[in-house]
């Protein structure tokens, strides 16, 4: 049975201090009249000074506040503000004469959710690259094979022109002339083939949707991989230099891993606003492999980087980055018990990530 | 031995431009006698009623009707000894790999293809039904030979005892 041994108010105010729910109570005209421990540690959180918040709320919780009261009913709407995503409540008093809000705070929900949300993307995305591979290789074999055929005709067609004794030398030199032309648009056929087949090759690699479990894997080949699905961004623009060291393989899930790759080389194509350098330095360091992705651009501001990581925080304007980017790189180096490192100033900016060769318990063990 | 008949190659693919692209550059570079289908299921019939010498046979891995390693599995069981060769695309590799240790195929080629290791799979192919059929004709010869010395052991055994 529950004791009350203390007066009504005493209780009320003990409880709001310990409720985890931020509550303020306001007045009809939006006053704030009191607010728990739980609201100033949420307000603070968000950079509002607490006795801002009547400001600092969008404008229209004047009017939920007003018809809450007259209605007598629960009013809701939803606030996202510097990285937060909270959801208020506003509901009328007993008396009818004030009005308590409640903050709940969603923003570690919604922060999973997005992230499911982007994670299944790539995951649908490595579904439909290989599906695609699949698909333009059947017409890509028939091509690639008939050209070969009809150079090989060409060839013969040649051979048995020379042997031909009997033609005017204009019906000879004109087919000769056509036997020319024919080699080379067959030759050049064959280098538009070729580039197909490695851009497949590598959509192919980038996807590797039927290699679920972490396997040893070859990085460079990731890399390489990765990077020319991004070309197009860095074409003609950014020179990519790559100092490779020695690296094992390393035990990883190598889609994975690209993701992160082609997120980093995609930011660092970002970060350069005209011309520059991207290096790419491997390393085997003991019993692990270190990987840095280096930019000549324009630094990110010191202020921002504790938060580059953060799920949704973005500098990049609407529809150019969804601000998940880094925070999903983050959560795949650390299910490969690794780490992502970032180094920044106005010469450019640079990610280290190390891995361990073999997953964490493994070498532990061995 | 002595008969040169061309060798006879059985193709199987659900697309028709496969087919094309490989009956056109085995036709000029080699004077192999393609039988190709579109269809696994029709393959297997003709194989059971019309075709009587086969030499090796390809097939492609992905058909709606039935899948590549089972119509060579199929294939084996009338022509034990013919080199089976499977094609594949990307997505299905790995289980092909696995189908391959399974089944014992000869060798997957994977799309796209370059003819000329095409043809040299082909060839190699062909050269071990020719070896399997040499060493048959070989071991039925000293079989022969082993018989025949047996005989005249007995006959001698039976001369002098």
């Amino acid at each position: 049975m529950l004791q009350i041994d203390r007066s009504p108010a005493a209780l009320f105010a003990e409880l709001s201090e310990i409720l985890p729910i931020a509550m303020v109570k306001l007045d009809p005209r939006g006053k704030v009249l009191f607010m728990n421990r739980a609201s100033h540690d949420l307000l603070t959180a968000m950079q509002i000074t607490p006795d801002d918040l009547p400001h600092a709320l969008p404008h229209r919780h004047r009017s939920l506040v007003r018809q809450a009261l007259r209605e007598k009913r629960v009013e809701e709407m939803d606030w996202v503000q510097n990285g937060r995503s909270l959801h208020l409540v506003f509901k009328a008093s007993e008396d009818g004469g004030s009005a308590f809000l409640f903050m709940i705070d969603l923003t570690a929900q919604e922060d999973a959710k997005a992230q499911l949300i982007q994670s299944d993307k790539m995951a649908s995305l490595g579904l439909l690259v290989a599906g695609l591979a699949h698909e333009i290789n059947t017409p890509l074999g028939a091509i690639h094979s008939n050209n070969d055929t009809v150079s090989r005709s060409i060839d013969k067609i040649r051979q048995l022109l020379e042997g031909q004794e009997n033609l005017t030398s204009a019906d000879r030199s004109r087919l000769q002339q056509l036997v020319a032309i024919l080699q080379d648009v067959c030759d050049n056929t064959a280098l538009a083939t070729e580039r197909l087949m490695s851009v497949v090759g590598s959509l192919k690699n980038f996807a590797r949707v039927d290699e679920a479990d972490f396997q040893k894997a070859d990085l460079h080949e990731g890399i390489e991989s990765t990077l020319t699905i991004v070309q197009h961004q860095l074409k003609n623009r950014i020179v990519v230099d790559k100092q490779f060291g020695n690296l094992p393989l390393v035990e990883c899930h190598p889609n994975r891993l690209n993701q992160v790759f082609m997120n980093l080389l995609v930011n660092a194509s970002q970060a350069i606003p005209d011309k520059g350098t991207i290096t790419i330095r491997t390393a085997k360091k003991g019993d692990s492999v270190k990987i840095s992705i280096s930019d000549t651009g324009v630094g990110i501001p010191p202020e921002n980087i504790p938060r580059i990581f953060d799920p949704g925080f973005t500098t990049k304007g609407v529809g150019v980055g969804t601000g998940l980017g880094l925070s999903i790189c983050y959560k795949i180096i650390e299910e490969h018990e690794g780490k992502i490192d970032v180094e920044s100033g106005d010469q450019g900016t640079t990610f280290t990530i190390t891995l361990p060769l073999g997953r964490g318990k493994k070498v532990k063990s061995g | 031995m002595a008969k040169q008949e061309p060798p006879v190659i059985l193709l199987v693919d659900d697309e028709e431009m496969i087919i094309t692209s490989i009956k056109s550059f085995l036709a000029i570079e080699t004077d192999y006698q393609l039988l190709s289908y579109t269809s696994p299921v029709k393959a297997l019939e003709d194989l059971q009623t019309k075709i009587k010498g086969l030499d090796l046979v390809i097939s492609d891995y992905l058909m709606p009707e039935m899948d590549g390693i089972s119509f060579l599995a199929e294939v084996k069981k009338k022509f034990p000894l013919v080199p089976r060769i499977l094609l594949t695309g990307y997505a299905d590799k790995e289980n092909a790999i696995k189908a391959i240790n399974n089944v014992g195929l000869y060798q997957y080629i994977e799309k796209p293809w370059d003819n000329d290791d095409l043809r040299l799979i082909i060839r190699n192919g062909l050269e071990k039904t020719i070896l399997l059929k040499q060493l048959e004709e070989k071991v039925r010869e000293s079989e022969k030979v082993h018989k025949e010395l047996s005989d005249v052991q007995k006959e001698i055994l039976r001369v002098f005892v």
